[in-house]
């Protein structure tokens, strides 16, 4: 375990070092400034609009967190071989998996700190600034919980980049695929209510192959909660339970999976 | 130590797989039945402003929005007027990022004109396809067809439906019917001038054959239409039926209908 944290924290600071804490400024400086000028351009429900900009303004940096800074970390000790000065210490392949996994999830997790701050800043801002416009149900906590979610669905996808960081040779290849995955996650849901909904004959392979999808897949749909923050909608606990269990346990696997792969390979 | 090592990553991966079998197994149970979301695309975006956000990816935004609306269509469930609201902003949207998407059209005529009975938007919204779809009739044929079945306007009806009508690929008998509808809405001398315009397009005998029975029938009204009004000057009242107009001499016989059979008067309408 003392390995384990010894590398999410190096990979943590490497990641500090890539001043990728002044990316997540400027991102931070950029909703301010859109949701000065965004919120602006409606007449009703601003701070729905505000609070759809923050959160959106989450997601999209820690995606790019994970995609430009994240995958990189770990593909760099591939691809330049500083790998082999990492397991000659006395740190198993499982460790470094997991050691990446969680120093990767740190920044995440930091990126979607500091954005949440300012997220939180811009909201309460709109908010008084238009006092008409805030949904009569709107509360903080569903505001944190959608963050929540979203935090635990950007951890999915860590675990996924690391999955396909140790499937392939190609860092870019990881990257794309790691997207394709993302896109799938966010829409799966909704092809399969589609489809479930049909009772053509002619659909059934498609219908099996949506289900399949369904389960091989994370179902990242299940943790936007962006609409019921905004509007303060009633959020279903026991579907929020089931999310969470769903994308721990998915995580849980896919590391799994990431390590055994990583066990196997031959680092030429 | 490798084989603890690997009896204690199986022994992870499987009650992980338990947890995970569980819970997406009931996630599905609770999410598969859950009404569509309407507001998550349907939110407050106007449909211009999404379309300057879409950027390069309108296309595909619209396929997005165009699942959300058909999963909410297909769910069955009670729609209130605040989902249709939802409902017709999202195919605002839809169809301000793809004004060509045929199967836009094809949901606004099955859900807003039959089932949320919102005649105007769904109308407005089909204007929106005919123009972007130069090729394609049944917008336009949707459109005469709300103003004749829902909004009682023949005469907005047989307007559309010519216009229909002139899409290269339209069926004959749209023209047909844009005729009969204008001449029920007293507007026979229009139905003559579009039926001949038509005749002079079409080189198919039979068709041609189509067309020129329905300009005698209409040409027959119009000389019964000018008979009655005569009658009723010379009178002063309307015939009971057609017969009157040759036993009070106002017309030496009937004309004759091309499709064999009498014409008859309904009130002061006369019909073929």
């Amino acid at each position: 375990m003392k390995e384990i944290w010894l590398l999410a924290a190096t990979t943590y600071k490497e990641g500090i070092r890539n001043r990728i804490l002044l990316g997540i400024l400027l991102c931070a400086i950029l909703l301010c400034v859109f949701n000065l000028v965004f919120t602006n351009m409606f007449s009703h429900e601003l701070s729905k609009v505000t609070v759809d900009a923050g959160l959106s303004v989450i997601s999209i940096s820690g995606l790019m967190t994970i995609f430009f800074m994240g995958m990189n970390l770990m593909a760099k000790d591939l691809d330049k071989r500083t790998i082999y000065m990492v397991l000659a210490r006395p740190i198993s392949r499982s460790q470094y998996v997991l050691g990446k996994f969680l120093g990767i999830s740190l920044l995440v997790v930091t990126a979607v700190l500091l954005l949440g701050i300012v997220a939180t800043g811009s909201v309460k801002l709109t908010m008084l600034n238009a006092p008409d416009y805030i949904p009569p149900h709107f509360s903080w906590t569903k505001f944190m919980t959608a963050v929540f979610a979203l935090t635990l669905s950007l951890l999915i996808i860590v675990s996924l980049a690391i999955l396909f960081t140790v499937l392939t040779s190609s860092s870019f290849l990881a990257v794309l695929m790691t997207i394709s995955t993302y896109l799938i996650g966010q829409n799966a849901e909704a092809v399969r209510r589609l489809v479930l909904q049909t009772s053509s004959e002619a659909m059934y392979t498609f219908k099996k192959a949506i289900i399949i999808i369904s389960w091989l897949f994370p179902n990242l749909e299940a943790f936007n909660l962006k609409t019921a923050a905004a509007y303060g909608l009633v959020i279903d606990k026991e579907a929020l339970l089931w999310s969470f269990l769903h994308g721990v346990s998915y995580i849980g696997l896919i590391l799994i999976i990431a390590v055994v792969l990583f066990n196997r390979r031959e680092l030429t | 130590m490798r084989a603890v090592s690997r009896t204690r990553i199986l022994i992870a991966a499987i009650c992980l797989l338990i947890v995970y079998t569980t819970g997406t197994s009931r996630l599905h149970d609770i999410r598969d039945v859950m009404k569509a979301d309407l507001k998550a695309s349907a939110s407050v975006f106007p449909p211009q402003a999404l379309k300057i956000m879409a950027g390069e990816f309108k296309g595909l935004l619209g396929d997005l929005l165009l699942i959300d609306a058909a999963a909410f269509i297909g769910s069955n469930k009670k729609a209130t007027e605040e989902d249709w609201e939802s409902l017709t902003l999202l195919f605002k949207q839809i169809l301000a990022l793809d004004p060509f998407f045929k199967q836009a059209y094809y949901l606004v005529q099955s859900s807003l004109t039959w089932d949320a009975k919102r005649h105007g938007d769904a109308n407005e919204l089909l204007a929106i396809s005919r123009d972007s779809r130069t090729w394609d009739w049944l917008p336009g044929f949707f459109l005469g067809f709300n103003h004749f079945y829902f909004l009682n306007d023949n005469e907005s009806a047989s307007r559309h439906l010519m216009d229909a009508s002139r899409v290269p690929s339209a069926p004959l008998g749209l023209a047909t019917l844009a005729a009969r509808l204008a001449q029920k809405a007293g507007e026979t001398i229009t139905a003559i001038v579009f039926l001949e315009a038509m005749l002079d397009k079409i080189d198919d005998e039979e068709q041609r054959k189509v067309i020129e029975a329905r300009i005698e029938a209409l040409k027959g009204i119009l000389v019964l239409d000018k008979a009655i009004k005569s009658y009723k000057e010379r009178f002063g009242t309307t015939p009971e039926k057609l017969d009157d107009l040759i036993n009070r001499g106002v017309i030496a016989s009937l004309p004759k209908n091309p499709y064999e059979r009498p014409y008859t008067l309904k009130g002061e309408k006369v019909q073929f």
